[in-house]
């Protein structure tokens, strides 16, 4: 009954998004945009001049036009609704948390006829990006961003406590935060507040460590997710006094600071180090992979990840328009423009591109590392495959770190969130 | 007023526009809301679950825990925050020298954005270098040197309810407004008779605008019932689900795109708010009613 | 002798509860103020310390990036609109209810307040498709028929208690008068309500004015979009220029507080209004 109300209400909108959309149609065709990559985001330049170029190149048939969405949060509610009511944007950038459900909408244009059709995108991807991101040879967004999270370290504050390398198991790990505190500093940044980002990739890589990189697939009655919150419960005996509700404004501003020793952030916190860091500390930065758990079944060296924003477009009715769409998303994975969204922005992406030899030092280090490391695990909020779980986990970890649960109680916690 | 027949029509023109739109905006999402949370609906499929929504609700505790946390914030805002702006607003109604000044000033936590004014008191209770240890620490209180405010169990929520102290200025701003259609009749009697200030204060204006406090105590209760924006920019309803409340849960169902979980909330909450409203109505027995 | 100790000692606690409750009130203002006039880093080392040197440029920056003037007007439009009708709607509304008697009014009174109990943040999927059904998605129409109606309830209630503190004997008088239904609100009621429309509408204004997640939900282009927008311009997912955000927080709030002087001198003119009746 619901159901069918629903569906009538959807079929009502499409139908009078359609008369909107064929009494404006005219030679142009207008694709509409919203996009996060705007604001203070670090992509909104080059992103801007790509649109642009593309406008000018395609002048009189094809406007791609920018609905500017500067916050995260209401997007993602904005997506949901637009997903519910039946009517979705020309092109969004899809979060990781959201694949899933676009995909069940069967609301998104399936690129993958045009990937089978064009060489261009299986050039430009690297083996098997595009086949594994398909569900039952669907694709509903192109994986487009990538990410990783290693250790990022401040080597003078490690060097005065007498480590001039960082160490590549927890023991050894925590001897040395012993020793920074010692010293008078503090060894980690850590946070609960909001979703508990920089304490959730050190969890992904305790979990990975533990379990192996495919944990996900064990379920959460697999001992690694205990251990690993073992880890974590240890972890906050050497953090920050604050770091129980603090948000990502505060964890990052204390390694800003110099406060905390070690931190743990994706590749675009690395131009902070020199726009927002005390002087210095870009020099003084170290990466590295995370330590290794004794005994766990995850291999050194190993890294956590993933996809970050992939392109998805809606369906569309008129096959110029789809066409239209499909050219843009082509020009979007250019390796030329991808390389100047990367070098402006410190951004990774998974479509193969020459990068300029001059990017940070950190960027190539933690390009190495990726090439080194014998896997790159999925993070616990994308890899659980549960949004209701992944937002328990803040609850969950700030419980231990006040004493509230044991490790085992953490991980009832979240399997109590299903 | 007895209506008289030929304004029957005119009566009904006036509420028309409000009952359409209330229809529009109000009604129908509730039913909606009460439809969709008998259902599993998750933004794509639904199926009819009957009561297995609110029954998983009141089974969790980090939800029994938002109710009674609203509660709380519900109580205090009817016995500190409305109270104290009463008094304020006693103290303005004398108009002494700069009380208008006063009075925009107290006005002004309301027109600053909350994110802004929640990272500001964030700071003020952060552990390492919050102003508000510093101040104790200074005071000899050294025991709080490295208290985190926000994420300890005992003090969270009442670091939020002190906080939320700063927009005592709302009901202040209501009640001085009414004292503004007093009569100065009554308060040249007053002088006449030798009555000191304060006299006149609790003896004239305090009952002249009972109505406006009970009003005040109302929307300060329905307003905290309905708390959201102090919460989730300063604690998101941590730490350990501690300071969880209603409207907060309810925004995270609908993050997790539990939309028929995160309904039955919704309807919960206006059942536990309708109750609230009909206590408070036996309680405050006022001429705001009848 | 009492009386004038009494009076000292009332005057002094009335001074101290002024005072405090007005550093209460101001310091978060003054610390924006002073955050806004900051870099980043210094933002983030310690909140608490002064600037080394203040960045005025963070003010110019904004309100040129954000483009914050045009987003100030919109706001001002749309602001002033939604409240304008809702508060006529509202007074109508309550003019009906506190002054006359018919049997369903207490009904409509009880189910008008229970509105204020709904959590509007639970309805973002049905008002996304109200006003899409309306067709006035991304329209200011759209902005101004949301906030004109979520802020009947409190309006509504708050108006209701005004008209009914008004003395009977007046209207009464007016309708003998000759003065019919509509006459009697607009002559007699509404001047006299002064203090209570200014009130409520107030406080209508400030909810336009700082609502954020429907004028973000129901708007995509940023000829129409409100300050809210101009505020959160500078928070990204993984980025935030915060000292660009106090200054654009600031900016918004010169507006707000004028015409909340604007709308209190009204409370004051309802005064010598009401004091006329004698």
């Amino acid at each position: 009954m619901i159901k069918l109300i629903l569906k009538k209400l959807s079929i009502t909108f499409i139908a009078i998004s359609f008369t909107v959309i064929s009494s404006v149609a005219s030679a142009e065709i207008t694709i509409t945009w919203p996009s996060i990559w705007v604001g203070k985001d670090s992509k909104t330049t080059v992103i801007g001049e790509l649109i642009d170029e593309f406008n000018a190149a395609n002048a009189g048939s094809i406007k791609v036009v920018v609905e500017e969405q500067t916050d995260y949060d209401i997007y993602a509610q904005k997506l949901t609704a637009q997903i519910a009511t039946g009517e979705l944007p020309d092109i969004m950038t899809v979060g990781a948390q959201l694949l899933d459900v676009l995909h069940r909408s069967g609301k998104a244009m399936d690129l993958a006829p045009h990937i089978n059709s064009d060489p261009h995108w299986n050039n430009v991807y690297p083996e098997n990006a595009l086949q594994s991101a398909m569900t039952d040879g669907v694709l509903s967004a192109l994986p487009y961003e990538l990410f990783v999270t290693p250790v990022t370290y401040n080597k003078k504050i490690l060097k005065e406590a007498g480590y001039d390398e960082f160490p590549d198991n927890y023991d050894d790990f925590f001897k040395m935060c012993e020793a920074v505190t010692a010293n008078g500093k503090v060894c980690t940044s850590q946070m609960t507040g909001k979703n508990g980002w920089t304490s959730m990739l050190w969890y992904s890589q305790a979990l990975a460590s533990a379990g192996g990189p495919d944990i996900y697939e064990k379920g959460l009655d697999h001992p690694a997710y205990v251990k690993a919150f073992e880890v974590m419960e240890k972890m906050y005996q050497y953090t920050t006094s604050d770091a129980i509700g603090a948000d990502a404004g505060v964890s990052g501003g204390h390694f800003l600071n110099e406060r905390t020793a070690v931190f743990m952030n994706g590749p675009w916190f690395i131009a902070r180090y020199t726009s927002d860091g005390i002087p210095g500390l870009h020099e003084n930065i170290g990466v590295a992979a995370a330590p290794m758990l004794m005994g766990g079944e995850g291999s050194p060296g190993g890294y956590v990840g993933g996809r970050q924003s992939s392109l998805a477009a809606g369906k569309q009715s008129d096959p110029a328009k789809e066409e239209a769409i499909v050219k843009f998303l082509k020009w979007l994975t250019i390796p030329e423009n991808v390389a100047r969204l990367s070098y402006s922005s410190g951004a990774m992406f998974i479509v193969n591109a020459d990068l300029p030899n001059d990017m940070d030092r950190l960027f190539i280090e933690m390009k190495q590392g990726i090439s080194d490391a014998p896997y790159v695990a999925p993070i616990f909020q994308n890899g659980i495959g549960s949004l209701a779980v992944a937002s328990e986990f803040p609850q969950a970890l700030s419980a231990l770190a006040l004493g509230d649960v044991t490790p085992e109680g953490a991980v009832e916690m979240l399997q109590d969130a299903e | 007023m007895k209506i008289k027949k030929d304004e029957v029509g005119w009566l009904l023109l006036f509420i028309a526009p409000t009952l359409i739109l209330f229809t529009l905006f109000f009604i129908l999402p509730i039913l909606f809301l009460l439809a969709s949370s008998f259902t599993n609906w998750d933004g794509i499929d639904a199926e009819f679950v009957g009561f297995e929504n609110y029954i998983k609700l009141f089974n969790k505790k980090s939800f029994v825990r938002a109710i009674t946390n609203n509660l709380y914030w519900c109580i205090t805002a009817a016995l500190i925050t409305v109270p104290l702006g009463l008094i304020i607003a006693l103290l303005l109604s004398h108009r002494s020298r700069g009380w208008k000044v006063f009075r925009t000033v107290l006005f002004v936590p309301q027109v600053v954005s909350s994110a802004a004014i929640a990272m500001l008191w964030a700071a003020v209770f952060n552990a390492e270098y919050g102003l508000l240890n510093y101040i104790l620490d200074n005071i000899g209180l050294s025991d709080y040197k490295n208290h985190n405010w926000l994420g300890n169990v005992r003090t969270a929520n009442a670091a939020l309810i002190g906080f939320s102290l700063c927009y005592v200025g709302y009901f202040m701003v209501i009640m001085l407004a009414k004292t503004a259609s007093i009569s100065e009749d009554y308060y040249d009697a007053a002088k006449i008779d030798g009555a000191s200030q304060i006299q006149k204060d609790f003896y004239i204006t305090a009952p002249l605008i009972k109505s406006t406090f009970f009003l005040c105590i109302i929307l300060a209760v329905i307003f905290n019932l309905r708390q959201f924006e102090y919460v989730y920019l300063m604690t998101a309803g941590g730490p350990a689900n501690k300071t969880q409340v209603l409207v907060v849960y309810i925004w995270n169902e609908l993050t997790v795109q539990r939309l028929g979980r995160g309904s039955a909330a919704g309807v919960i909450m206006i059942a536990l708010g309708a109750m609230l409203l009909l206590l408070l109505r036996r309680i405050l027995k006022s001429e705001t009613y009848n | 002798m009492t009386k004038d100790n009494s009076l000292n000692f009332y005057s002094i606690f009335k001074w101290v509860i002024i005072i405090s409750f007005v550093v209460y009130a101001v310091f978060p203002f003054l610390w924006l103020v002073l955050a806004s006039l900051k870099t980043n880093a210094e933002l983030l080392d310690n909140p608490f310390k002064l600037p080394k040197v203040f960045q005025f440029q963070n003010y110019s920056n904004a309100i040129q990036e954000a483009g914050l003037i045009q987003l100030i007007i919109n706001s001002l439009v749309i602001s002033t609109c939604a409240t304008f009708l809702n508060i006529l709607f509202a007074s109508m509304c309550a003019f009906a209810i506190a002054r006359h008697i018919f049997w369903w009014k207490n009904v409509l009174f009880l189910m008008i307040t229970a509105g204020i109990l709904v959590p509007l943040n639970a309805l973002i999927i049905p008002y996304y498709a109200i006003i899409n059904f309306l067709n006035l998605y991304d329209t200011r129409l759209g902005l101004i028929l949301v906030y004109c109606a979520v802020g009947l309830p409190v309006s509504t209630f708050i108006l209701t208690e005004f008209f009914k503190g008004i003395p009977k004997e007046i209207e009464e008088a007016s309708y003998l008068d000759g003065c019919n239904f509509v006459a009697r609100y607009f002559r007699i009621m509404l001047p006299l309500a002064l203090p209570g429309l200014a009130t409520a509408g107030t406080f209508q204004f400030i909810l336009c004015w700082n609502e954020f997640i429907y004028a973000m939900l129901l708007t995509s282009s940023t000829e129409i979009r409100t300050i809210q927008f101009g505020i959160s311009y500078f928070t990204n997912e993984f980025f935030s220029d915060y000292v660009g955000m106090f200054a654009a927080v600031v900016v918004s709030i010169l507006p707000s507080i004028t015409v909340f002087i604007l709308f209190q001198e009204r409370v004051i003119t309802g005064l010598t209004a009401g004091s006329v009746k004698g």
